[in-house]
């Protein structure tokens, strides 16, 4: 445990000192945040369930905060730490995988749950939009979200030898899961053979859940089917992490 | 006594053998250096030994003091790489990797007193100079009391005043009693430091020794060597009859079986004719015999 909690703390300390990292985890989605906002936030009709519409749109950017800290945090730090041997060099203490695997996913989940924050703060103080929904089910929501796309960031890092790789995979999973998961263009727009084919993405799961809550206030298991698979995703990709570990 | 048993070692990267079947022991306390040029399989050696890479074929094993075989010892490691988070202070890298270990933490500023660096625990990693790096990364390797250290490259690339400081600190451990493992392509560094050399040549071990029963064993004869301050010096030196003269860093040098009149005679004309900058006659050294037998063994 001490060395666990040891390499948490080291892991906090380092993650406080990147400029890279903390302009990702926070000022990229309260950006993105005023960007969407300001383009499809001019509007004041309710949505079908007499909720703010406006909430899809905090939807969107509450996933995409998810999506970037877990994916582009790891997969493309870690990829350029295995490569100078900061791993190597931690292999010859006396932590084990485990430990690196449950902190970093730790560190990431207080970097998302923080940005999170942030994001709903700006929605609300600055644009008067107020989300609906359990807040059980929501940070319960982003526990699996922050699992399963740090999962997708490790093994990223895991398989791409060269850190230029890592970047251009991270980036090609994190574009198409931000463009077809519903977080940027309404899947209403999607014809049907696409919207069978968004099934495959974990943030098109996680996208529904989290406008089932924020946007409808319903309860998640309304959308059990989606609860079902993103569960099963992240539990498969979190095995598929620890099991393509290696220190360099 | 040995602590480290390596026997028929070998490793292949896909299909391209790194190792073919190298086998050498190290003592107890030695500092032993694993010497060959680029590409000859010391790092490839050392992360085995370390437990980093995994062999094809061979066996790697530790013994305790008692000759009894162990596990795993405490080690130690400097790599050739930066291999800390060079965002965090000198102070912050002691103190998190101190605690990395199962076995409390161990007070390691009698070391950073050594180099004269602790006016730099508060500088982040990143804002110290090459030497201070490696440095601090030998004082960063013994934070678990290691039995055994293995540095790879420890002063490549640093200035020659750093180096002696690497030097001395290396000296430190083996006079505390832990057993120093090192890769190097600077002969002189062997030469000063080995207890026992291993020579490698294309992941081939070609010989194991002291540097002198080495030294002894490949070569009796003597070293001439001379420096010109004027441009005549290959015609001077033919004039005389030598061959074989190489020609290296501005100094000429060549080898004799012997020491006799003739050569001191020759050696006197050339000193009264041209303006020499140096003049050197002794046996030959570990680097003329590395030279020798990487040679050889090529052909």
């Amino acid at each position: 445990m001490k060395r666990f909690l040891n390499f948490f703390a080291m892991q906090c300390v380092i993650a406080s000192r990147s400029k890279i990292a903390l302009f990702w985890s926070f000022v990229y989605p309260v950006a993105m945040l005023l960007l969407m906002l300001s383009v499809f936030g001019n509007t004041n009709k309710s949505g079908a369930s007499g909720a703010d519409p406006r909430l899809v749109t905090v939807t969107g950017v509450f996933v995409l905060t998810i999506m970037s800290g877990g994916i582009f945090a790891l997969a493309t730090v870690l990829a350029s730490d295995f490569q100078s041997g900061v791993y190597k060099r931690l292999k010859l203490t006396d932590l084990r995988p485990g430990h690196v695997i449950v902190a970093l996913m730790l560190r990431q989940f207080l970097i998302i749950v923080i940005g999170v924050i942030l994001v709903l703060l700006g929605a609300r103080l600055l644009f008067g939009v107020t989300p609906n929904g359990n807040i059980g089910s929501v940070v319960f929501l982003t526990v699996v979200g922050t699992v399963l796309f740090c999962s997708i960031g490790f093994i990223v890092a895991n398989l791409c030898s060269r850190p230029p790789t890592a970047t251009a995979i991270a980036n090609m999973l994190f574009l198409v899961m931000l463009f077809l998961s519903g977080s940027t263009f309404p899947k209403a727009f999607f014809p049907e053979w696409l919207l069978n084919a968004v099934q495959v993405l974990p943030a098109s799961h996680l996208f529904d859940l989290v406008e089932t809550q924020l946007y409808y206030g319903e309860s998640l298991f309304d959308n059990m089917k989606s609860l079902v698979i993103l569960v099963a995703m992240c539990l498969i990709l979190l095995v598929a992490a620890i099991k393509t570990f290696k220190w360099k | 006594m040995s602590i480290i048993r390596v026997t028929g070692l070998e490793k292949k990267y896909k299909h391209e053998p790194a190792l073919k079947g190298i086998s050498f022991n190290v003592d107890h306390g030695d500092i032993f250096a694993l010497l060959g040029p680029n590409g000859s399989g010391k790092t490839t050696t050392l992360e085995i030994l370390m437990g980093l890479q995994k062999h094809d074929a061979g066996k790697v094993e530790y013994f305790d003091a008692n000759g009894k075989i162990i596990r795993t010892p405490r080690i130690g490691a400097v790599f050739q790489s930066r291999v800390y988070y060079e965002d965090l202070t000198v102070r912050e890298l002691i103190k998190y990797y101190c605690n990395l270990y199962r076995e409390p933490p161990r007070d390691i500023s009698r070391y950073l007193g050594m180099v004269n660096l602790q006016d730099k625990l508060d500088c982040p990693f990143k804002h110290l100079s090459g030497g201070q790096k490696q440095q601090i990364s030998i004082i960063l390797a013994m934070v678990n009391d290691p039995e055994i250290v293995f540095l790879d490259e420890p002063s490549n690339a640093l200035d020659p005043q750093v180096r002696l400081k690497i030097w001395d600190l290396m000296r430190v451990l083996k006079d505390e009693g832990k057993t120093v493992v090192f890769t190097t392509h600077y002969i002189e560094e062997a030469e000063a430091l080995a207890d026992r050399v291993s020579i490698l040549r294309k992941g081939e071990l070609v010989i194991t020794d002291t540097p002198l029963n080495i030294v002894r064993k490949y070569n009796e004869n003597y070293t001439v060597e001379f420096a010109f301050e004027d441009n005549a010096g290959a015609d001077a030196l033919d004039s005389y009859g030598f061959g074989d003269v190489n020609f290296h860093d501005g100094v000429y040098s060549f080898s004799v079986n012997a020491i006799n009149g003739g050569l001191m005679q020759a050696v006197q004309e050339i000193s009264c004719k041209h303006r020499l900058s140096r003049v050197n006659i002794g046996k030959s050294s570990l680097q003329s015999v590395f030279v020798k037998i990487t040679e050889e063994s090529f052909a």
